[in-house]
This record gives C-alpha cells, sequence and structure tokens, in this order.
C-alpha cells in the first residue's frame, strides 16, 4: 500500500509540473528576447545517484523558439548506448500564448543510429524527437529520465547552449547518499549553492538565471571559458561494470594504465623481432622512433571503431599488427607497443582535439575532458609527439589539431598534465617568391615558389595529396585568380626538424593587366590579398588571435619594352601590438619588384582594441590591391 | 513498348553465352601495373560484376530479387584508401519483410617482393549497425591497406522489392576498366530498361535465353539474360552550375513493366502508358484521392473569395491561403504524406500535401487546375521515352486562367504566384489532367532574375561620397534575398550585418520596401557616405564607381568543360550611378565604354560612363539571356567575366583644374 502512494506521487508529480508554467511570450523580459532565436525558459536537471550502477537523471526543460533559425534549439536527441536506458520521455508544445497546441508521446520519438558517417562501428544510438510546428513564436517543454547504469560519467551541467539563446532560468540538483565522496568542479557560477538534506540523502542545488543572447564576434576568445558549468566525479566509481577510483591526474592515469592499457601491448614475438631488425642500424632513440613512425604511416591507416568499454579502452597491438588499422587509441597504443619492442619507453596521452585549443582540467581528474589520444616519446631534452592517425604528417609534428594545451599522459609515475607543443608566431611561416614576365598583351607569366611552415603546413596538406586534376581544380580556388592556368605543379614534403611543403608553380594568368587607352593597370601583389574584416562598432568581447603567423610576399614582374618604367616608390609599415605589416614596390631596371610581409601576434587584447584591429585590416587590405597605371610607349 | 518487344525478339536468336562473374582470387602480377586510365585516379576499378536475378526463395516461396556483386579495386594512393570502406545498406520493411545479406569474401592483395600476399576480412571485422527503422547498415573495412593493394570484394543481397531492381551505375568519381552487368528476367516479367549518359556499350545490349531456368507459378519458365559491358570508363568530375550528376552518368535504369502469371493467365501490369499511369495516379489515395476532397474547402472559400473576384483574384487568395495554411517539413514527394485534410489541421505537410491541396483548393473555387508532376534538379530529369513513375519526387499546381498557365508551388512563403524555386526547373513536368490524359510540360522559367543598383549622390571636394542607394531585387534574386533576410532575428541585426560587413562604406537610414510582398519589386534604400581614394593631398580623386558588390571573381575556374552551364533563370544585373562632383575637379581619367556580347546575345555586358558638366553618369549592366549555356560556350563566358572583373578593377580620376 505504501508503494502504491508512491508510485502515485510519483506519476502525479509531473502533470502538477506542466500546470505549473505558464509559456506565454509576454512573461519573458524584453532584455532575453535580443537577439535571441531561442530562449530557454526552464531547464531543470535533477542527478539523483542512487547507487553507483544506478544513476537517475530527470530532465524538464522549456524553450521558445522565435523564428525558424530557433528550430535546432527545439529539437531533443538523447543519447543512449549500453550503459545507459532512457526511462520515460514525453512533451508538448506550446503557442505563443502559451496555450497547448499538441503533446508529444515516446513514440513520437525516432529511434536513431548515432553513429557518424565516418565511424565504422560505435555502440551509440539516440533517440530524437524534431518538431515540425512552424508557427512562430512556439514553447516546447520536454521532460525525461534516462538511467544511467554507472556513475563515471554524471551528466555535467552547462546552462548556455548558444550565444543566440537566452536563459531565463536553469537549474542543476545533484543528490546522492549521505557519505559518498564526489569532486565538485564548478567555473564561473557566481551564485550560491543551495543545500538539502533528508534523512538518507544530500542535495546541492545549483541555478542561474536571466542570462542575455550575445552578438557573435569574430576573433572572440572561446566562449567556454566564460560559460557556467558544473563538473562531479564521484571517489569510487563502476564503469561498464569495472570498479575503480581516482581522486587525482596521478590516480587516474594509474587507473588507465592498469586496467585499460596494460595487456593490450600484445605484440607477437615474431613482430617485435621485425621490429628490432628494422632499427638495429639506427644510431639513436630518436633515429628508431623515426623508423617505426614512418613504419606505422605506412602500414597502418586510422579507421574509427569504438569498441571497448565506453569508447575509452584501445583494442590490442597485435589486432592492429594484422588488419593494418585502428582507431585513434588503437594506432597510439601500437606504436607504442613498437617503441617498447626496441625499449623506448612512451607515453599514451589524452587531449581534446581540434582547431579551437582546449585545455585539461589542470587539477581535476576526469574522464568528460578529451576526445582523442596522441603519443609522447620522452627522450632527454627533446619530448617528442606523434599523431598517430596521420599517414602523412612529419615525425615529431602534431599540426593545430592537437597543438599548445594541457594534455594527461600517462606515464610511469600515473598520469600528469603535460602541455603540447606551440606553434609560435614566426614558426607559422609562409615565405613565396614570385618571378614573372610581363607581356605586351597584358598577360604575365612565370614561377611561384611558396614553402609553407608549421600550422601553414597542413593548411596545403589537401593539395599536395590531390591528383594532378584535383590539384589543378584546388589551386584554382585557393589562388582564386581570374583565368590562372597551372601550366606546371609541383609539391614536395621536406619533413626535417622546421618542416615545410614547398610548392612550385608555373602559371600564365592571360588577363593580367587592365589596357586602358595609352594606360596599363597592373596590381604586382595578387597572390596574397588580405580582406577587411567586419567592423564592429560596440565591441564586447576581446580580440583574440588563436595563432599567429608571418607570410613574405616578394614579387618580381619583368615589364616589357614598351612600358615607362616610372612609378613612385611606395613604402609603407603599420605596426600595431597584434600585428605589423609592411609593403615596399619600386622599378630597379626593367623589373618592378614588390614586397609584402604581413606578420599576426598571437595573444589577447582588450575590446577596445577592436577599432585599431579593423582599421589595421582595412589599410593591409587596402594597400595590397594597391595598383600601378603604367605608361605604355 | 514496341521497342521492347523487339529487343526480346533479338534474345531468342542468340544462345551464345556472353556475361558471367569473373574468378574470385585470380591476380596476377600484371594488375599492379599501372593503367592509362590511371594518371589522375586515386583507385581504380579493374573489374566490376553485378548480376540481378528473379528468382524464388525456396526457404518462404517468395518471389525476391537477388543481386550479386564482384568488384576489384586497385588503390593507387593514399586518398582512395576510403575505397577500401564499405557501407552495404539493408533495407526492412516491416518486421518480417527484410533485405539480407550473404556470401561476403573480401580480400586485401599486397605486391611485396615479387609475390601476392593476400589478407582476408575476418567476419567479425564486419559491423551491422542499426541505422533507422528502415534500414540497417553493413560496414567494413578492408585489411592491411597500401598504396598499391588491390582489393577484391563480392556478395549478394536477396531483396524483396521486385521494382528494386537494381539501377547499374557504370560511371563513378574513379574510371572503370570494365564494368559489366548482368539482368535475368523471367519470359512473364516486362522491365523497361533505360540506358543514360555519354558513353557506348561495348556491345549493343546482347540477350539469350535461359530455357526452362525458373520454377514460377507452377510452370517452369524461360528467362532472359541480358549483359551490359563498358569499358575503360573516365572517372566522372562533378562541375558547378550543374543539374543533377544522374542526368550525365553513365547508367542503366531499370522499371518493372508488367507481370503474367501463367496459372491464371492474368497479366498485372505496373506503369507503361501515360494512360495507365494517369488511371493508376488518380486511382491512388495519396495522390488522386487528394483532389476529390474539394469539401474540405468550401467554408473557407465562402469567407476568403468574395463574388466580385476575377479568376486571378481568386487563385492569388487561395495561393496565399495555402502557402500560410500549411508549412512544409522539408520533404519532398508527388504524394501528400499525411493527406491535406490531416496537414491542414496539424498546419505542416510535405510537398504532395501542399500542393495537392492547392490544387484541389483552386478546382473547389471552380478554377481550371492541375496537378503537375516533375523531378527535381537533383533528381535528374524524367525519362521521355516512356512513363517511369519513380523518377518524379514533386508535384506543382498548374491553373489556367484565361489561357495563361501558371505555375504554382505553395511551399516557400517568399516565392510570388506564378514562379517556381530553381529546384523545379528540370526541363519538364508532366501535367496530369485526368485519369486519361496527361502531357509533358515545360518547367523552364521565362522569369528573369533582376538586381538594380542606383545610387545617386555628390561627392564634395574633400573626397567623401555621400548619396542614396536604392538596389531592387526581383525573381530569384528577391527569393535569395528574403530568405537571407529571414535569417536574421530582426531587420535591424540584417542592417548592422551589412554594413559592418563593408568596411569602407557607412549605411545608415535603412529602409526596406515590399519585403512581404512577395509578388512585388523588393526595394532596399541606404544613405550612404564612402571616402573616396584620395592621392598627392586631395589633389586626385580615384573610386571605382560600382560601390558595393563589385564582381571581383571569375565564378568560372577550370580549363575545360564537359557539361552544360546551367544557371536555371536569366538574369540581369544593372548599375546606374548619378554623381555631382566638385566644381573645381576635372575628370582626368575613366574607364573606356564598353559593350560586349556572345552570339545571339545570349549574354551581354554593357558599360559607360558620360559626363555631363559636373554631372558624372555611369551605367553597367550584365545580362544573361538563357538560362542554360553549352560546352561550347564556356570558353566565352569565362573570357566575358574575365573582361567584366579588368573593366571593374579600373577607377575613375579626379584630378583638380590647374
Amino acid at each position: 500500500m505504501k508503494t502504491l502512494i508512491a508510485n502515485l506521487i510519483y506519476f502525479l508529480l509531473p502533470i502538477a509540473a506542466i500546470g505549473q508554467d505558464n509559456y506565454d511570450i509576454a512573461n519573458i523580459p524584453s532584455a532575453l528576447k535580443s537577439r535571441a532565436v531561442a530562449t530557454v525558459r526552464n531547464d531543470k536537471t535533477v542527478v539523483d545517484v542512487k547507487s553507483p550502477e544506478q544513476v537517475i537523471e530527470t530532465v524538464t526543460r522549456a524553450i521558445t523558439v522565435y523564428n525558424k533559425n530557433g528550430d535546432y534549439y527545439a529539437a531533443l536527441p538523447i543519447h543512449y548506448n549500453k550503459s545507459n536506458e532512457i526511462k520515460s520521455i514525453k512533451g508538448a508544445i506550446y503557442n505563443e500564448m502559451g496555450i497547448l497546441q499538441k503533446k508529444i508521446a515516446s513514440k513520437d520519438f525516432k529511434d536513431l543510429s548515432a553513429v557518424d558517417n565516418s565511424t565504422m562501428f560505435a555502440d551509440s544510438r539516440m533517440k530524437l524527437y524534431v518538431p515540425d510546428y512552424h508557427s512562430y513564436p512556439y514553447t516546447i517543454e520536454y521532460q525525461y529520465e534516462v538511467k544511467h547504469k554507472q556513475n563515471l560519467i554524471i551528466p555535467s551541467w552547462t546552462p548556455e547552449v548558444s550565444n543566440n539563446v537566452s536563459i531565463e532560468k536553469s537549474s542543476y540538483q545533484f543528490i546522492t547518499p549521505i557519505g559518498t565522496e564526489f569532486r565538485i568542479e564548478s567555473k564561473n557560477y557566481k551564485g550560491a549553492i543551495k543545500e538539502e538534506k533528508t534523512d538518507k540523502t544530500v542535495s546541492k542545488i545549483w541555478s542561474t538565471e536571466q542570462i542575455p543572447a550575445k552578438k557573435e564576434e569574430s576573433y572572440s576568445p572561446n566562449p567556454n571559458l566564460k560559460r557556467t558549468s558544473v563538473l562531479i566525479v564521484p571517489k569510487n566509481f563502476v564503469y561498464y561494470g569495472k570498479e575503480g577510483n581516482f581522486s587525482d591526474w596521478k590516480e587516474y592515469g594509474d587507473w588507465f594504465t592498469t586496467k585499460l592499457l596494460s595487456k593490450k601491448e600484445d605484440l607477437t614475438e615474431a613482430s617485435k623481432q621485425k621490429f628490432i631488425s628494422l632499427t638495429k642500424n639506427a644510431s639513436s632513440d630518436r633515429e628508431k622512433a623515426k623508423i617505426l613512425y614512418d613504419y606505422l604511416q605506412k602500414n597502418t591507416r586510422y579507421i574509427s571503431i569504438q569498441i571497448g568499454i565506453g569508447g575509452l579502452e584501445p583494442f590490442p597491438a597485435s589486432e592492429v599488427d594484422r588488419l593494418g588499422y585502428g582507431d585513434c587509441k588503437a594506432l597510439v597504443n601500437y606504436m607504442r607497443s613498437m617503441l617498447s619492442a626496441v625499449d623506448i619507453p612512451s607515453y599514451y596521452c589524452m587531449v581534446e582535439a581540434g582547431k579551437r585549443k582546449e585545455n585539461f582540467h589542470k587539477t581535476f581528474a576526469n574522464v568528460q575532458d578529451g576526445n582523442h589520444a596522441i603519443l609522447c616519446v620522452p627522450f632527454k631534452n627533446d619530448t617528442t609527439w606523434l599523431e598517430c592517425t596521420s599517414q602523412n604528417l612529419p615525425f615529431g609534428f602534431l599540426s593545430n589539431f592537437t597543438d599548445d594545451r594541457d594534455v594527461i599522459a600517462c606515464t610511469e609515475n600515473g598520469g600528469v598534465i603535460m602541455h603540447t607543443p606551440k606553434y609560435s608566431n614566426s614558426t607559422n611561416l609562409q615565405l613565396r617568391n614570385a618571378d614573372l614576365t610581363l607581356a605586351d598583351d597584358g598577360s604575365i607569366k612565370g614561377v611561384l615558389n611558396t614553402k609553407f611552415y608549421g600550422t601553414q603546413y597542413e593548411n596545403h596538406m589537401e593539395i599536395l595529396l590531390a591528383n594532378n586534376n584535383e590539384k589543378t581544380k584546388l589551386l584554382a580556388e585557393y589562388y582564386n585568380i581570374d583565368n590562372i592556368n597551372f601550366d606546371q605543379v609541383k609539391y614536395a614534403e621536406h619533413k626535417q626538424e622546421k618542416p615545410f611543403i614547398e610548392e612550385n608553380l608555373t602559371i600564365f594568368i592571360k588577363n593580367y593587366a587592365v589596357k586602358n587607352g595609352n594606360k596599363m593597370l597592373i596590381q604586382p601583389n595578387i597572390f596574397n590579398t588580405q580582406s577587411s574584416i567586419s567592423e564592429n562598432k560596440n565591441r564586447t568581447e576581446d580580440i583574440f588571435i588563436e595563432r599567429g603567423f608571418i607570410d613574405i610576399d616578394s614579387i618580381s614582374i619583368t615589364l616589357p619594352d614598351n612600358i615607362v618604367k616610372n612609378i613612385t616608390p611606395e613604402q609603407k609599415i603599420i605596426e600595431k601590438p597584434f600585428g605589423k605589416y609592411e609593403f615596399k614596390s619600386e622599378i630597379k631596371g626593367n623589373k618592378l619588384l614588390t614586397y609584402r610581409k604581413l606578420e599576426l601576434f598571437e595573444g589577447n587584447y582588450p575590446a577596445s582594441n577592436y577599432e585599431d584591429f579593423f582599421q589595421f585590416h582595412r589599410e593591409v587590405s587596402s594597400s595590397d590591391k594597391g595598383r600601378y597605371n603604367l605608361g605604355i610607349l | 513498348m514496341r521497342h521492347f518487344l523487339t529487343l526480346f525478339l533479338i534474345f531468342y536468336f542468340c544462345p551464345t553465352i556472353f556475361g558471367q562473374n569473373f574468378d574470385f582470387g585470380r591476380i596476377s602480377i600484371s594488375d599492379f601495373s599501372p593503367t592509362p586510365l590511371d594518371s589522375n585516379a586515386d583507385a581504380i576499378v579493374l573489374k566490376e560484376f553485378g548480376q540481378s536475378a528473379v528468382f524464388v526463395d525456396d526457404y518462404d516461396h517468395r518471389v525476391k530479387l537477388m543481386h550479386e556483386y564482384h568488384v576489384l579495386i586497385r588503390i593507387n594512393n593514399k586518398e582512395g584508401f576510403k575505397k577500401a570502406n564499405f557501407e552495404i545498406p539493408s533495407y526492412k520493411r516491416g518486421s518480417y519483410i527484410r533485405d539480407h545479406l550473404d556470401e561476403l569474401k573480401a580480400v586485401t592483395y599486397n605486391l611485396e617482393n615479387g609475390q601476392i600476399n593476400r589478407t582476408e576480412l575476418e567476419n567479425k571485422k564486419v559491423f551491422k549497425e542499426n541505422y533507422s527503422a528502415y534500414l540497417d547498415l553493413n560496414k567494413f573495412t578492408l585489411p592491411n591497406i597500401k598504396e598499391g593493394s588491390i582489393i577484391e570484394v563480392s556478395y549478394r543481397t536477396l531483396e524483396q522489392d521486385l521494382f528494386n531492381f537494381k539501377t547499374w551505375v557504370f560511371q563513378d568519381d574513379i574510371p572503370k576498366l570494365k564494368s559489366q552487368c548482368i539482368a535475368i528476367i523471367p519470359a512473364s516479367f516486362t522491365y523497361n530498361v533505360v540506358l543514360r549518359g555519354p558513353y557506348k556499350l561495348d556491345d549493343q545490349k546482347k540477350g539469350e535465353v535461359l530455357k526452362e531456368y525458373l520454377f514460377l507459378d507452377g510452370i517452369r519458365m524461360d528467362c532472359s539474360k541480358l549483359t551490359y559491358t563498358m569499358s575503360n570508363i573516365p572517372a566522372f568530375i562533378e562541375e558547378d552550375f550543374m543539374t543533377s550528376p544522374k542526368n550525365f552518368k553513365s547508367a542503366i535504369y531499370y522499371e518493372l513493366e508488367s507481370i503474367f502469371y501463367p496459372s491464371t493467365g492474368v497479366k498485372k501490369t505496373f506503369s507503361k502508358t501515360w494512360k495507365d499511369v494517369d488511371t493508376e495516379l488518380m486511382n491512388e489515395k495519396t495522390f488522386g484521392g487528394q483532389l476529390k476532397k474539394t469539401d474540405l474547402f468550401k467554408t473557407t472559400l465562402s469567407t476568403l473569395l468574395s463574388p466580385n473576384d476575377s479568376k486571378l483574384v481568386k487563385a492569388n487568395k487561395i495561393y496565399d491561403y495555402i502557402k500560410k495554411q500549411i508549412k512544409w517539413n522539408n520533404y519532398l514527394g508527388k504524394y501528400a504524406e499525411s493527406g491535406i485534410e490531416k496537414a491542414l489541421e496539424k498546419r505542416t505537410g510535405n510537398i504532395g500535401d501542399i500542393n495537392l491541396a492547392l490544387v484541389t483548393a483552386l478546382q473547389a473555387a471552380d478554377l481550371d487546375a492541375y496537378p503537375i508532376i516533375l523531378s527535381t534538379r537533383r533528381n535528374g530529369t524524367p525519362n521521355s521515352l516512356f512513363p517511369v513513375l519513380s523518377d518524379f519526387d514533386y508535384v506543382i499546381a498548374c491553373v489556367d486562367i484565361d489561357g495563361t498557365k501558371y505555375k504554382l508551388d505553395a511551399s516557400n512563403t517568399y516565392l510570388p504566384f506564378g514562379s517556381l524555386p530553381l529546384q523545379c526547373l528540370n526541363e519538364r513536368g508532366r501535367i496530369i489532367y485526368s485519369k486519361k490524359s496527361s502531357d509533358w510540360f515545360p518547367l523552364a522559367s521565362e522569369e528573369i532574375s533582376e538586381q538594380y543598383y542606383t545610387l545617386i549622390g555628390v561627392l564634395n571636394d574633400q573626397g567623401q561620397l555621400k548619396g542614396t542607394l536604392t538596389i531592387s531585387s526581383q525573381g530569384n534574386k528577391a527569393l535569395l534575398k528574403r530568405q537571407h533576410i529571414a535569417k536574421f532575428n530582426s531587420l535591424e541585426e540584417y542592417w548592422e550585418k551589412l554594413d559592418e560587413e563593408m568596411p569602407n562604406v557607412s549605411l545608415t537610414n535603412a529602409k526596406i520596401e515590399h519585403l512581404n510582398e512577395v509578388d512585388q519589386v523588393l526595394n532596399e534604400t541606404f544613405d550612404i557616405t564612402l571616402d573616396v581614394n584620395k592621392q598627392e593631398g586631395s589633389t586626385i580623386l580615384s573610386f571605382a564607381p560600382n560601390v558595393i558588390d563589385r564582381i571581383s571573381y571569375n565564378p568560372f575556374k577550370i580549363q575545360d568543360r564537359t557539361y552544360p552551364v546551367d544557371m536555371g533563370f536569366k538574369s540581369k544585373l544593372q548599375y546606374t550611378i548619378q554623381l555631382e562632383i566638385p566644381e573645381q575637379y576635372d575628370v582626368t581619367d575613366k574607364p573606356q565604354n564598353v559593350s560586349l556580347a556572345l552570339p545571339e546575345s545570349a549574354a551581354r555586358y554593357k558599360y559607360m560612363t558620360q559626363l555631363n558638366d559636373n554631372k558624372l553618369e555611369v551605367l553597367g549592366s550584365l545580362s544573361f539571356n538563357k538560362p542554360i549555356f553549352t560546352v561550347d560556350e564556356y570558353f566565352s563566358l569565362k573570357e566575358l567575366y574575365s573582361r567584366i572583373i579588368q573593366q571593374q578593377k579600373l577607377d575613375i580620376r579626379l584630378t583638380t583644374k590647374k
């Protein structure tokens, strides 16, 4: 009888909740409507840890959508896999006045695979609801409950979803039995944490409200740095049936190494012998590692297969050896096993990969950080990093996918936070020399030699790897010059210490100069012209330059005899805290020589500098397009 | 129809065996050496074989289709590695009707030290992904792939759907040395077979008769075996400004026409003549069935329309009503997905729901309205020899008002009465008049996509230009602009963005006219201020007169064109600039007047400057007077753009009077 009442209450509660909220659009403060495509009216997440293998996540979320662009945020995908179970889902749609239009039942959700196209296998599915309601504004409300059968990954709280979505109210409640230990990392949370106790449980409640939408600004710092978040990790956990505990990165690394990595270095004796003999003539460990990395690149490729517990565990080295492929974890483990075979120690590292630099939490050990694995080889005074999923990157070259960020390395002393190498302003160099000849019909031909260093290296990998047909097509897009023809295309990779890609082009541009009466108009700098950036009169965010670079273009144009070789020489230098620009041009003999150098310096600059930053680009852009009107004899 | 019968006759007199599958695992060292087709290929198909046969499954006695597929691919470089990844779909219809994949074999061959080493795909490395309620994906990748590896894959699939006689695509994104497909069809089945694309078959279609090949419907039945082979097929390379690659790729298409059941003597026909299709469509609940529901609109129309309305006014009102009433759910289709009644109630539906509702409502108002089924540009052009219903993926309404036929699509809020979106402009559709009659209907748009820029202003002696800029857009340009503006939360945000994107120009006092009156010209006006380039201490002022949306890049980049350039619409772009220049300046340099045209004025560019006292007038216009340009015209188009770019680089220079 007692349980029956409890059940009744349990079922009644959500219904009452629906009745309580009033989704009339008129109730939304106007500050929240400005620049917003949608407003989160109320987002209430309750995470109730009943036991390590029973974590109940209950979510009630209501979102008002103002126009078509907000539909994206009204869709609800709930991901699931072997470790969790969707217990209930339902929803409702309300019109502008907050009057119920229709109810959404569990059967209205589509059950789909959540495996992306490039993945061969992953244990990932979702229930998806995409509203087909098109009378704006409308409000959609969802209620769902998910049972997690593990407590290592606890649903975290990040109320702000996007700059163009405002938040009226969002809260997060975390309930645990009295006496269980958890570590909590809350970022940018300014409110008070409310605590509630019953005789059996403790709960903490975080809440935030009235966050307006923001304008999207270019060159902004990572928005996550300012956003509120709460991340919780238990002391003792159960994950896919495996028990464990860690309270810091050191212990995390120990757990990872012993439980997930230890049995994975299982190369056959024959394979080990092969690697020993491959490297027997190498003079140093570095040399050996290079040979093995080359072997890795020639004999394996990246295939995404997320097997093993919750996508954390690599598949064994012997399997990569046999099949010639693996995902990032498997390939890193394979490389590590090859190095072990020749007695070179290395560290399996986890990293948050992506063009946007994201750091691991420095002191807060958790498994939610990271989406990729790389390998660190700690040579004496020469820590080398290897990206094991690429068949092309030079030895020791990480690229802008994993550069300059905190990662966790699994070392003999447990987990250690390490920092990957940074590509400095001057490393990201693009060096171009052009030797061209202008004909009296206005066409120009000649040779263009460009070297791409640092992160500019990978910008050109796509062209480097493309077949000849495709190369010409890509080059035409890249240079985007009217009627440019590539008569000869040569690419070379120089994979030494400071690796670079060298591009050698023989070009012909039919309508290069514009003839107008007895004048010929030419623009000497055509291969690298800066475009201007958006103006922004009320800049709010800092200016953030994630990676600096230097571009140098030296262009020599031999002029035809019938041209008057007389121009006002130009020399321009603009120096700013965030960058420097130099432009020179003059005629020497029968040659028009142009030198252009643009530098942008990595860093954070106050928002008040934006006008200056904008003017800098504007001046560079206009100077880049500088033209000469040359007289024809 | 007659065409096809002749083919059958030929088969009876050709009893020799033609195509057959090649042996699995017979690889020679020479297969590893490059061929002339290899030069630009990341990978190449050395041999490809496919066979589709109607058969009776002994297990459940159902008639099914069996597809066999066998391919040999050489992977030349790392970019070609992706060809070693396979994804074979298995369709599911209901709980027991499922496609079935079996007999999968896959091997990688590597030439190492003069020896061919083979690595087989392991069974447990084939992953079945439950993609959705209707589809499973069988995914696998071959082991030990290196540059130069050859892979061999063969499998078969069993399918329940006899209509789905697989289209055989000869041409792919990598070249093929040889591709062969065979169809084995019982004598009692008739399929329509169509070959598309520019390449020729090695031999004309070859057929033979397989005597008493199949036990079907109580009797032993002959089958015909049709073999199609093509060799040395280059890779298909997609170009800009083209309709569906389907229209150009070499492929063989099948459509089931009829089945004859000897036991009962009944012949069940599917689609064969347009008359049959018309009847089928009109009897179909989700098509013709919807058109009967005129009662649904009786009450609405009585309030919506007034008796004095002309036919055109009535049609317009109904068009607007449907546009407002049913929002598009982003699904195509010639059939009504939820039915127009439900769509009206839910206020959302697919293309079929919306435009069949439109036809029905127009008919309810006693207007002459009919559905036109069509194939969208991405879907390819419909077969013109005989009806292939599955070619059509869209329906629009046609209303005839005193002899003028208006084509209507109510799925897009921004589309004016009588115009079609680009995706519908695909040669021709079929207008369905009744159960007994239908006809081809040209879809090419007569509409011109126009944009006019007018700048009237004053340039002062400080080098500041102040004026009023008007941008008028019509046709597709207006549609695109309205859609673009809709992406912003407010007009203010749109104007802010517009202003910010033009660093040298400041826009104020923005106004817009007819944003929601979609059948009218969309007019935008701005007060505009810009600083022109000053040299030598303001003694020289120079500026390009068309201050915004200048043409500075050539959309035609590649050297040679293989397929026609299809822009969808005729178009016109025009600049009119009237500037008062300061008294103390003279115009010392200005671009020469030009007039360029393609033969028969298919495209034309004009540029003219004129000075009257201190009034400078610039007139520029670019028009494309037809929507589709042939491959032969490509070079001229590219050159035209090149000349425009050159022209637009030129400045007008003013110098202080001496």
